[in-house]
């Protein structure tokens, strides 16, 4: 079967999150420092994009960029209702999983330790983009702008970068 | 570390995966066609009126009846609309109620606006609105909220409204397409916004800090979208509506909107 990222997000969605969770747990804990607010945000963000993934075309962006940017929209509702939505887990039919201590350890552990010694592991041109686009939240423009680059090269090594991030965090195939 | 919160969560969404079902799209009636026809005292949208129709009573003249014939028919919504004197009459099945609210759209400064904090009870909210002259009570999925007028754009800066897809995650959603005065207007409003999310916190997280504004339709908040000041310091120049829409709903907001509001 074909196992890029697009095709598994429509054919094989179990894969998908396999490939993403850990990604999205670390984004969310180093923004909300709040391990019970990283798992509801993680939850309610792979519910929206189970819904909304047969609209998903490859024509758009990426399928990591997509979940991404689902990932945004909740974290702006998150600071702005203090709390996570959980409506796509309600029209869904999905309890709320409670967050235990190791669970908290866990998601800790994702967002604030690994990530971070894993992207200072990339190669350094990687690592840069990365770091801007990723943990810093700078736009393409603004970071090709500062490093007198293209708006395309730094799409590529983030990119890049990504992929590697994922494949050591162990989001194998299932 | 012995957490199963991943197994746990992965598990859990598999079981709620829902079946994939889409509804049949409704073809989409020429809206050209709908402008193009003439209200007089009498107007039939249609062929018929469904036989499950209800009858459905607005206080207005012809102006109300065209409004609505446009709404129905870029809808494709069958319904037969009566004007008598200083009232219409709608013979419709439901899929008609949503295109009979008044249609009245008002963008605001989300956290300029707001008075008091957090979400409220209906008369809470109401008794807020009233220590403000031209305050508009409003409600959201997590209650209802005052908003202190006047907004920063209304019907007046609409050019067009259409069903499209959010251009970044191909959702169903309504694209708002301002005329020039509020193009200049929404501009403002989202640069005013940027800015005061970037305030004193060039090293904060964007999204911690961003600013909103509200999209609202007649009574309800459609839309809180957020501006990324990093991404976009000079503000944005398009909006749209994708929250919890449907195709078969974004095609009734979009006409509700489109064919500018009940008189």
């Amino acid at each position: 079967m074909d196992d890029t990222d697009e095709a598994l997000l429509v054919e094989d969605f179990g894969a998908f999150y396999d490939r993403y969770v850990k990604a999205l747990l670390a984004y969310f804990q180093r923004r909300t420092r709040d391990p019970e607010a990283a798992a509801d945000l993680t939850a309610e963000t792979f519910a929206s994009a189970m819904v909304a993934r047969r609209r998903y075309r490859a024509t758009s962006p990426t399928a990591a960029a997509w979940l991404f940017a689902i990932a945004q929209n909740k974290l702006s509702d998150y600071w702005r209702r203090g709390r996570a939505e959980d409506r796509m887990r309600a029209r869904l039919g999905m309890e709320r999983l409670a967050v235990s201590a190791e669970d908290a350890e866990l998601i800790r552990w994702l967002g604030e330790e690994v990530a971070t010694q894993l992207v200072d592991e990339l190669p350094p041109d990687q690592r840069d983009a990365v770091r801007a686009h990723v943990l810093e939240d700078q736009g393409y423009a603004e970071i090709a702008g500062r490093h007198h680059l293209t708006e395309a090269t730094v799409r590529k090594r983030v990119s890049r970068g990504l992929r590697v991030l994922r494949d050591r965090l162990g989001g194998g195939h299932a | 570390m012995s957490s199963d919160y991943i197994e746990r969560l992965r598990a859990e969404l598999l079981r709620a995966e829902p079946k994939p079902a889409r509804r049949a799209l409704k073809p989409l009636a020429i809206a050209a066609a709908a402008a193009a026809a003439v209200v007089l005292a009498l107007v039939t949208i249609g062929d018929q009126a469904p036989d499950d129709a209800q009858t459905y009573q607005l206080s207005g003249g012809a102006q109300t009846a065209r409004v609505l014939q446009e709404r129905f028919a870029a809808a494709d919504v069958d319904a037969t609309v009566k004007v008598s004197g200083a009232t219409v009459t709608v013979l419709a099945d439901e899929d008609a109620r949503p295109l009979l609210q008044p249609g009245r759209l008002a963008i605001y400064d989300w956290e300029a606006s707001r008075i008091g904090t957090g979400p409220a009870t209906f008369e809470q909210a109401t008794a807020r609105a009233a220590r403000h002259g031209d305050a508009q009570v409003v409600r959201s999925d997590d209650g209802w909220y005052a908003l202190a007028g006047p907004p920063a754009l209304t019907n007046a800066d609409l050019q067009r409204a259409r069903a499209a897809e959010d251009p970044l995650t191909t959702q169903p959603a309504v694209l708002l397409d301002f005329t020039q005065q509020g193009q200049h207007k929404f501009i403002e409003l989202t640069r005013t916004l940027a800015q005061r999310g970037a305030d004193g916190v060039q090293h904060a997280d964007p999204f911690e800090t961003a600013q909103h504004f509200a999209i609202v339709v007649d009574d309800r908040i459609r839309a809180l979208p957020f501006v990324n000041w990093r991404a976009s310091p000079d503000g944005l120049r398009a909006a749209h509506i994708s929250d919890d829409l449907t195709d078969h709903t974004a095609t009734e907001l979009a006409a509700l909107l489109d064919s500018g509001p009940l008189p």
